[in-house]
């Protein structure tokens, strides 16, 4: 196919195949050329054909779970790519304060160094006695060291990122009787497995891995915002939840504990937003 | 400002693809928590091992970063350009690989394994019955067209040339697959 622009015809034709990404090299620079020149009403309809094969492409993925620590490391590729050092120096720091700036602004895509930075840039300049700041300064870190070693046990385990855990992270499971961990879980014969469905027409995925005979189970979610939501089951003739159990989502997939020690029959799982009736999940057992 | 640039400035997926180009914090983020699975499970239904699927991954972000800039809403919705840049750089990793999908197992019929019992991994078996038994359910030349261009990343031209078929009916074939796919899924739902 030349390099030439395509008619309206041969853009719609070629639409589905460009989404599916088969075009040859060629096709593909005279689509993308042709498609950018069309006119709103062309390319409204370009628009929509890449819609539906995009909906075809949807409805024959598999629902899989990322790994929990896959976002970290794309963001940190990201910034690895990006690579940026600011120069500049805001006139309010001072001459002590500029590093904790650069390092700041080196990472543009490190939400913790922006907050950082932004938070710097806002502090009101004043002059401290540098005893009292270093008093403050001591005082703060103490009382940080105090409250992480507060922390709850069982919410720091939960909080790892990796769910296919070490044989020292199950050792201490065990020792601090917290329950089967997921991996023993979900490798286990007996685990019944419920897939959800976004009925929202959104890409969250959810799977909720249930075992009798171990009596836990667990609840592995991803591609919802992040929030407070409730798990629960209702049967088909009750209105009612029968089960409900409160979770929070923090935009990163994990296996959740759910305290649940069966499997009622008869219903359908559904996930909702604390406080919402309407549904974003629906599961069924796979 | 045109019609076009005007409806442009109001659409929020725009202003978040510029706020990505413009490298703001967080506007990566909200990008990846927002397509991050979709990336994912179209790396892991082509890709043949998970570690290649989450390099892909990767790899689908940094071009996404790159050509934030270009997102123009009147040309595709943000879930589509998506879609479109993880599939061309898929395909693109396919032809690099050399891939190529024995059409043998087609033509001798698809059938779901029994339930495994045993040891079982949820997202090998999902991997592959998902994407599979919807296309067991097409017509010979759709399966074999949608199996070699999707999974495959062949061109048309050259699916024709292989199967000696005129390109206009691989084509066709293609456009009917993609319609029947769609069709099962609101039929189950």
């Amino acid at each position: 196919m030349s390099k030439s622009r395509l008619t309206t015809n041969e853009l719609l034709d070629l639409a589905a195949e460009d989404l599916l990404g088969v075009l040859e090299d060629a096709e593909r620079t005279a689509f993308d050329e042709s498609a950018a020149a069309a006119d709103p009403v062309v390319q409204e309809q370009v628009r929509r054909e890449q819609s539906k094969a995009a909906e075809s492409v949807q409805a024959t993925l598999p629902l899989v779970i990322q790994s929990p620590d896959l976002k970290g490391r794309v963001m940190d590729r990201l910034a690895r790519e990006s690579g940026v050092v600011s120069t500049t120096t805001p006139s309010e720091t001072t001459p002590d304060e500029t590093p904790a700036v650069v390092a700041a602004t080196a990472l543009p895509f490190s939400t913790e160094a922006a907050s950082l930075e932004m938070a710097w840039r806002d502090l009101p300049t004043r002059r401290v006695n540098r005893y009292w700041r270093a008093a403050s300064l001591a005082l703060a870190g103490l009382s940080v060291a105090l409250g992480a070693m507060l922390l709850d046990s069982k919410q720091t385990f939960y909080n790892l990122v990796d769910i296919y855990t070490s044989e020292s992270q199950n050792a201490y499971l065990r020792m601090h009787g917290l329950g089967v961990p997921y991996k023993q879980l979900h490798m286990d014969s007996g685990t019944v497995s419920t897939r959800f469905v976004d009925v929202t027409g959104g890409n969250a995925v959810a799977v909720l891995e249930c075992n009798e005979v171990l009596g836990q189970a667990y609840l592995v979610v991803d591609g919802l915002t992040a929030g407070n939501y409730e798990l629960r089951y209702v049967l088909d003739d009750q209105d009612d939840a029968v089960v409900a159990q409160h979770f929070r989502f923090d935009g990163s997939s994990r296996a959740i504990s759910i305290e649940l020690a069966s499997l009622p029959a008869g219903g359908q799982w559904q996930i909702c937003e604390q406080g919402s009736d309407e549904a974003l999940l629906i599961g069924r057992l796979a | 400002m045109t019609d076009a640039d005007q409806s442009k400035l109001a659409n929020p997926e725009w202003d978040l693809m510029q706020r990505v180009a413009r490298q703001e914090p967080g506007a990566i983020e909200e990008l990846y928590d927002r397509f991050g699975s979709l990336v994912y499970r179209m790396s892991y239904q082509t890709m043949p091992s998970r570690a290649e699927a989450e390099d892909a991954v990767q790899e689908v972000f940094v071009r996404l970063w790159r050509t934030a800039e270009r997102f123009d809403p009147n040309r595709a919705t943000l879930v589509t350009w998506v879609m479109l840049i993880t599939r061309r750089y898929l395909v693109d990793r396919l032809r690099r690989m050399g891939a190529r999908i024995q059409p043998v197992a087609l033509a001798e019929g698809y059938s779901p394994p029994e339930r495994d019992t045993t040891g079982k991994r949820m997202e090998q078996r999902e991997q592959f019955h998902s994407l599979m038994e919807c296309i067991a359910t097409l017509p010979d030349l759709q399966r074999t067209v949608v199996t070699r261009a999707y999974l495959g990343g062949q061109t048309l031209r050259r699916i024709a040339e292989e199967l000696d078929t005129p390109l206009g009916t691989v084509k066709s074939a293609l456009s009917r697959a993609l319609v029947r796919l769609r069709e099962q899924v609101t039929v189950e739902e």
